[in-house]
């Protein structure tokens, strides 16, 4: 797909909704009489009845067979194989389940295999259970070193990086130095900790945060690469707090906000304080309870649901109304599962419940089911969700 | 490989199947062999996927380069025969065919998300008598609701999609040959 033919589309589409600009009218008009096809396909773009016709051609192409179809082309032998694998282990994973459970409440902190997280489940219904993500996450080093941090980290003035027992992660040879460190937090794990400056950062499951050693200069910078962050900012009018992104800088003075980057979703949600959110081309001013949202590049200002959107940092699942993607999306991130989902599931369904966040899967499985025409299996780590019958 | 088809695969899937299969539809006017060629685009791209960077400008310029190329390589393989092409009066297809289908799918792809994103009753309705063509009548019956229902149903929901499209369009012509 052409950036040619990307503009002219978002054209039309502009020109049936009768908000062309005098330039974009002209770069149509040219546009048609390049070619007679061009001048047929906009004649044909501007009359309701053959954009109806269009309409119900482009409709009678059925996702959900479709997707089954393609689902049963994939390696059947590999799917079997594994059912019966999972058939076998789910008997092991019962008796060694209370063990690791055990094992796993005299460990603390160190980096988490998925294996241990795997337990018996206390209800029949599933095969095995999941426990929740645990505080945890990696440290990269601006010299490729990786440390695994766990527990509460603090960094000094100085830059220095200490853990929870005080021991140096990071020390800095020189005063002056500023080097970037990223942290690196998981599926399956959260993390928190406080900036040189005292900011202090929650860090969701699946998110990648640059930060500074030390705060130089006459504005602080933080680069959220992806994922999700919450931020209380440290009040310090003659520095600027700024979290950078590829989508678009938040600039703040002192405040608390929650930035969402994914691939799809680029949100930014103010509790309390002032913002300002801009990239090339917009520049937003939030207000408490407001957040900006990113739609095909243009930054939009939305009024907030601040239960909603801070549920995570808070330990909650909160769902209102949310469609089965944003549902499991959470859910694979907190729990490290994969979700398969059977092709007899309405697309436009929305599913509502609050849960707090640090309970096995089984739980989770238990309120979405109550509150929902959802019906779950658990194999391993594949969670199979179709719909009651 | 091991393609795994969870969530992502289909969230994926669901966003650009029908638009992929319009755009195939467009060229071929084969409603069957749109899908076959749309679904195998895909299961190419799922097996490549970690190769292709995700960006959504790049997986869709992936898709129609790959469903593209599936409809070129059949159009040359029916090329030899004749009667085919005497039957459907058929001219290869250029550059300006290719990238008038993808305009036109870009387009529908717009004007379907506004219709979906009517409220939920309302859309029903819409979609069976404007999608489908069922009178009130034969709506009423299949969705069990009063006449009068369908017809307020159908007039909020034609207000919706007028207040994001420009009212004019709901005539049937509208000025662009006047400028």
């Amino acid at each position: 797909m052409s950036l040619k033919t990307n503009n002219i589309a978002e054209i039309i589409v502009k020109h049936i909704q009768g908000k062309c600009t005098a330039s974009e009218n002209e770069i149509l008009r040219r546009w048609s009489e390049i070619d007679p096809r061009n001048m047929d396909l906009l004649h044909k773009m501007m009359q309701t009845k053959s954009v109806e016709q269009s309409l119900s051609i482009f409709n009678k192409f059925d996702t959900d067979t479709a997707w089954l179809n393609i689902v049963s082309k994939s390696p059947v032998k590999h799917f079997m194989s594994y059912r019966l694998w999972a058939t076998i282990a789910a008997s092991i994973i019962l008796v060694l389940g209370a063990s690791i459970f055990v094992y796993k409440n005299f460990r603390s902190g160190q980096q988490d295999p998925l294996s241990s997280r795997i337990v018996a489940s206390a209800n029949p219904k599933y095969k095995n259970d999941i426990l929740p993500a645990i505080e945890g996450a990696t440290l990269l080093l601006a010299n490729g070193e990786k440390v695994a941090l766990s527990g509460e980290v603090t960094i000094e003035e100085n830059g220095h990086i200490l853990n929870a027992d005080n021991n140096t992660i990071v020390e800095l040879s020189e005063s002056t130095e500023v080097i970037y460190h990223e942290l690196i937090v998981p599926q399956t794990h959260f993390f928190s900790f406080k900036l040189a400056d005292g900011s202090k950062v929650w860090v969701n499951a699946n998110s990648k945060l640059r930060f500074p050693s030390r705060f130089i200069g006459d504005s602080r910078h933080v680069y959220l690469i992806e994922g999700e962050a919450y931020f209380e900012v440290e009040k310090n009018e003659n520095q600027p707090f700024i979290v950078e992104t590829a989508k678009a800088n938040i600039k703040v003075l002192g405040t608390r906000f929650n930035v969402r980057n994914y691939q799809d979703d680029f949100t930014t949600t103010l509790a309390e304080g002032k913002v300002q959110v801009y990239n090339d081309d917009n520049s937003l001013d939030l207000k408490p309870r407001q957040k900006s949202i990113n739609r095909d590049g243009k930054l939009l200002i939305r009024d907030a649901d601040l239960t909603k959107d801070l549920a995570w940092k808070n330990n909650i699942f909160y769902f209102r109304n949310d469609n089965l993607k944003n549902v499991m999306q959470q859910i694979e991130n907190w729990y490290g599962v994969q979700v398969v989902v059977d092709r007899s599931l309405q697309n436009n369904a929305t599913y509502s419940g609050e849960i707090g966040r640090d309970v096995p899967l089984s739980e989770i499985l238990n309120m979405l089911e109550f509150t929902s025409g959802l019906n779950f299996s658990l194999e391993g780590t594949k969670l199979y969700i179709n719909s009651k019958r | 490989m091991d393609v795994v088809y969870g969530l992502a695969e289909k969230g994926l899937f669901d966003k650009y199947y029908k638009g992929m299969c319009y755009f195939a539809y467009t060229l071929i006017r084969d409603y069957s062999l749109a899908e076959d060629f749309v679904q195998d685009a895909f299961i190419a791209y799922f097996g490549k996927k970690e190769q292709i960077p995700s960006q959504e400008s790049v997986v869709k310029s992936y898709l129609y380069t790959s469903v593209k190329n599936s409809i070129l390589n059949w159009q040359r393989r029916n090329k030899v025969q004749e009667k085919y092409w005497e039957k459907t009066n058929f001219t290869e297809f250029d550059d300006v065919d290719i990238d008038n289908a993808i305009i036109e799918t870009e387009v529908m792809e717009e004007i379907n998300r506004i219709i979906k994103e009517l409220p939920d009753a309302c859309r029903t309705i819409f979609q069976l008598s404007y999608l489908e063509g069922l009178s009130n009548q034969e709506i009423a019956d299949e969705l069990n609701l009063s006449i009068n229902t369908i017809k307020t149903q159908k007039r909020r929901g034609l207000n919706h999609v007028r207040s994001r499209l420009n009212p004019e369009y709901f005539l049937i012509l509208i000025s662009f040959f006047r400028f």
